[in-house]
């Protein structure tokens, strides 16, 4: 399930058989769940797409299920479903991160733009993360003097004082140089040096979520 | 400075028309209004304008009674008397006895010091009198007795109805109402004194009594005001018949009867007029509840049909919203066959606007239920406590229970809508009594608690009945569940939501003092800043 899907998490049987008809019908890939509990009892870290939950369930609420997830480190969009008037609750909900809510009963047109943002903030999302991977995998395979003369660079330092500093000659360093801009697939120092400091800011980052 | 112009001239006129039957030779008549008259003037003016009351009864003495003591005996004597009704308006004053006589001590009060005043001023002027040679000292207890109880009369009846003449409108609406039973009692005071004039001058004094019958009569119909009239009937009565000359018994005898009529008169219709008052304040106080009761019983009603509408409304709005995404799906499954048949689409198209419009209709009910906003007021919760029980007399009575009220001292004030707290702990309440009615009954008990813990407002509503059952404690608190046979279900669900829109929460436990349930409203004492204006929320979730 890693294409784009709704993850449709509602209590009330016609309104999960409903809404996941209509959202299919748009063209979008719909998945339900009777409870905020079955969701979070087979959701996997590779599912793509958004979350659109009832508030009001009988058993863990929309809002409970939202803490939980962001407990755990996922950040798939919410998107939350109030019954009409229960604006209070829907304003406690985009203040935890949802994306967007939808009053009941919704209109299809505004459904599906509310659930094509959401799905599109999570691809974007991906591909951060993805391209994070990516450049985290290509520093991982340079060697430490690679990395330490792309530390150097990166701190603004000339050929000649890396040279002194590593107690290496400059022709050495033009030489790691070489070899660690062909690893990183860059062309030129800057696109380099950028890379460089992306990777040092993932690093200092926790571990990437999922 | 026009009022004491007024007082000079009534003075000289009332004391011109008493004086009857003068005794002895400085001028003393069987009762002395004038003396009414001034003792009213310095409670109405103040005791500051002592001094017109002394010229008035030089001038008097002088052009009326004729007297021809020396000036300074006169002088001597007319001070002594305006010291001494300086005094008594003093005392009156100090006692909060300045006005209306309203109760049975006041008249206690009224009557007691005129009379030691009376006295004192008897024994004075006469006293002043013997010692300056003008009157004989073997006439001087006459004299003083003679002198005190006619001036007695005159303030105990002269005084209280110029007191009570000051609100004017009152007694003339008054008269045009009851004017067939005034007029039967002035006609029964008129026999009256027909009857014992007629006698011979040896027997009306037996007959006297005959006289108190009109007016006990009056007072206990018509309270103070209405028993000075009658007195004041009376005297001008026996001053009419002195007038004509009609023969009269004793002078002293007909001053001894005045003051006794008076003072019945005076404590009948002062201990009257305490009951009239007493029952008016009860009445009121009955009023009162009676209508905290009924708007406590329509902000109920108003909570109820609240409540009715949220749920209404949420339970309707469910199957509302499948049927809208129906008919969205439905418009687009009939795309391709739409070109057939083009009214299937614009069809599917409005039936889904319709169920949007009802849906709509859900939303502006239950809207407008929510349209109050909750007031933000200081709560004495020691008051509310107690406002609530005593609405529940009556039924506690009937039930055959008891109702224990404990509030910790010293409880902060509380900010939040009173009469909501107050449905709320009525709901309790009621739940209460309803849930001990089969219990045995000396143990049917109930306590309404109120304690503070450090941020937090703790009122618990517990009982001795048999506590809530596990299976329905789930769902105690959603509309429509209920466990009385003619129960809407909704008592404990506005509860809740009315406890939790102030930010505060309502729970269930089993009370450790009493074996029932027990309801605690927890209330922060800082109501949270970003509630919804709404008072009531839908109480399920």
């Amino acid at each position: 399930m890693t294409d784009p899907t709704v993850f449709l998490v509602d209590d009330d049987a016609s309104i999960r058989d409903a809404l996941s008809l209509l959202i299919s019908l748009k063209g979008l890939r719909a998945s339900v769940f009777s409870s905020a509990e079955n969701f979070l009892a087979v959701y996997d870290p590779a599912w793509r797409g958004c979350l659109l939950t009832d508030l009001k369930m009988s058993g863990m609420s929309g809002l409970d299920l939202q803490k939980s997830l962001r407990e755990r480190g996922v950040d798939l969009p919410v998107v939350v479903l109030t019954a009409h008037g229960d604006v209070t609750t829907a304003r406690v909900a985009l203040k935890n991160g949802a994306v967007d809510f939808l009053e009941k009963p919704v209109d299809d047109d505004v459904l599906i733009d509310v659930l094509m943002n959401a799905i599109r903030i999570d691809a974007e999302h991906h591909k951060l993360d993805e391209q994070r991977s990516q450049v985290a995998a290509r520093l991982d395979a340079l060697t430490a003097r690679e990395r330490e003369v792309l530390d150097l660079l990166g701190a603004g330092m000339q050929h000649k004082q890396i040279a002194e500093r590593l107690a290496i000659s400059a022709r050495t360093v033009e030489v790691y140089k070489a070899r660690m801009m062909q690893k990183l697939q860059c062309r030129s120092l800057a696109e380099v040096i950028r890379l460089g400091a992306d990777g040092q800011r993932a690093r200092e980052n926790s571990e990437p979520p999922g | 400075m026009l009022f004491a112009a007024a007082y000079l001239l009534l003075y000289l006129a009332t004391d011109w028309l008493s004086y009857v039957r003068p005794a002895l030779t400085v001028g003393i008549t069987p009762w002395n209004p004038e003396a009414g008259l001034t003792l009213a003037f310095l409670l109405i003016q103040g005791v500051r304008w002592v001094p017109v009351t002394v010229l008035a009864t030089v001038i008097s003495e002088v052009l009326i009674h004729g007297n021809a003591a020396p000036g300074v005996v006169v002088l001597g004597g007319a001070m002594w008397i305006g010291l001494l009704y300086a005094g008594l308006a003093a005392l009156l004053q100090h006692w909060r006895q300045a006005g209306h006589i309203r109760t049975a001590l006041g008249g206690a009060r009224f009557l007691g010091a005129a009379a030691a005043a009376t006295l004192a001023i008897a024994a004075g002027y006469i006293g002043f009198f013997v010692a300056t040679g003008e009157l004989a000292p073997e006439e001087a207890l006459r004299g003083i007795a003679r002198y005190w109880f006619g001036d007695l009369n005159g303030v105990l009846m002269v005084t209280p109805l110029l007191l009570h003449s000051l609100n004017w409108p009152q007694p003339l609406r008054f008269l045009t109402d009851h004017w067939r039973g005034i007029l039967a009692q002035i006609a029964f005071v008129l026999l009256t004194l027909l009857i014992i004039f007629w006698l011979p001058a040896a027997d009306q004094l037996r007959f006297f009594y005959l006289l108190f019958v009109p007016v006990i009569w009056i007072a206990w119909r018509w309270s103070l005001p209405g028993a000075i009239f009658a007195v004041l009937a009376i005297q001008i009565g026996l001053i009419v018949a002195a007038r004509t000359g009609i023969h009269t018994p004793r002078f002293i005898d007909l001053q001894f009867l005045l003051v006794t009529l008076s003072s019945t008169a005076l404590l009948l219709g002062a201990v009257v007029t305490e009951r009239a008052e007493e029952a008016a304040d009860r009445r009121r106080a009955e009023e009162q509840l009676r209508e905290s009761d009924a708007a406590l019983a329509r902000a109920m009603r108003f909570a109820v049909a609240g409540e009715l509408a949220s749920a209404l409304a949420h339970e309707l709005n469910q199957p509302m919203t499948a049927v809208v995404s129906y008919l969205r799906a439905a418009e687009i499954l009939a795309a391709p066959v739409a070109v057939k048949e083009e009214r299937l689409q614009s069809t599917l198209s409005k039936a889904a606007e319709e169920a949007i419009r009802a849906s709509e209709v859900l939303r502006r009910l239950r809207d407008f239920y929510r349209g109050g906003e909750a007031k933000r007021e200081r709560i004495d919760i020691e008051e509310t406590c107690a406002a609530v029980s005593r609405t529940f007399q009556e039924r506690l009575r009937r039930a055959g229970a008891t109702l224990s009220v404990d509030i910790e001292p010293g409880l902060p004030a509380f900010q939040g809508d009173r009469m909501q707290l107050e449905i709320v702990l009525h709901n309790l309440i009621v739940n209460a009594i309803d849930a001990i009615r089969h219990s045995e009954g000396s143990s049917r008990r109930v306590a309404l608690r109120a304690a503070r813990r450090p941020d937090t407002l703790i009122l618990r509503v517990e009982d001795s009945g048999p506590g809530i059952a596990p299976e329905a404690s789930a769902s105690l608190f959603e509309p429509f569940v209920t466990s009385k046979p003619d129960g809407m279900g909704l008592g404990l669900a506005i509860s809740r939501s009315l406890i939790r829109a102030r930010g505060g929460e309502l729970i269930c436990t089993r009370s450790e003092t009493l074996g029932g349930a027990c309801f605690s409203v927890e209330l922060p004492l800082e109501p949270p800043n970003d509630l919804p204006a709404h008072t009531t929320r839908i109480a399920t979730s």
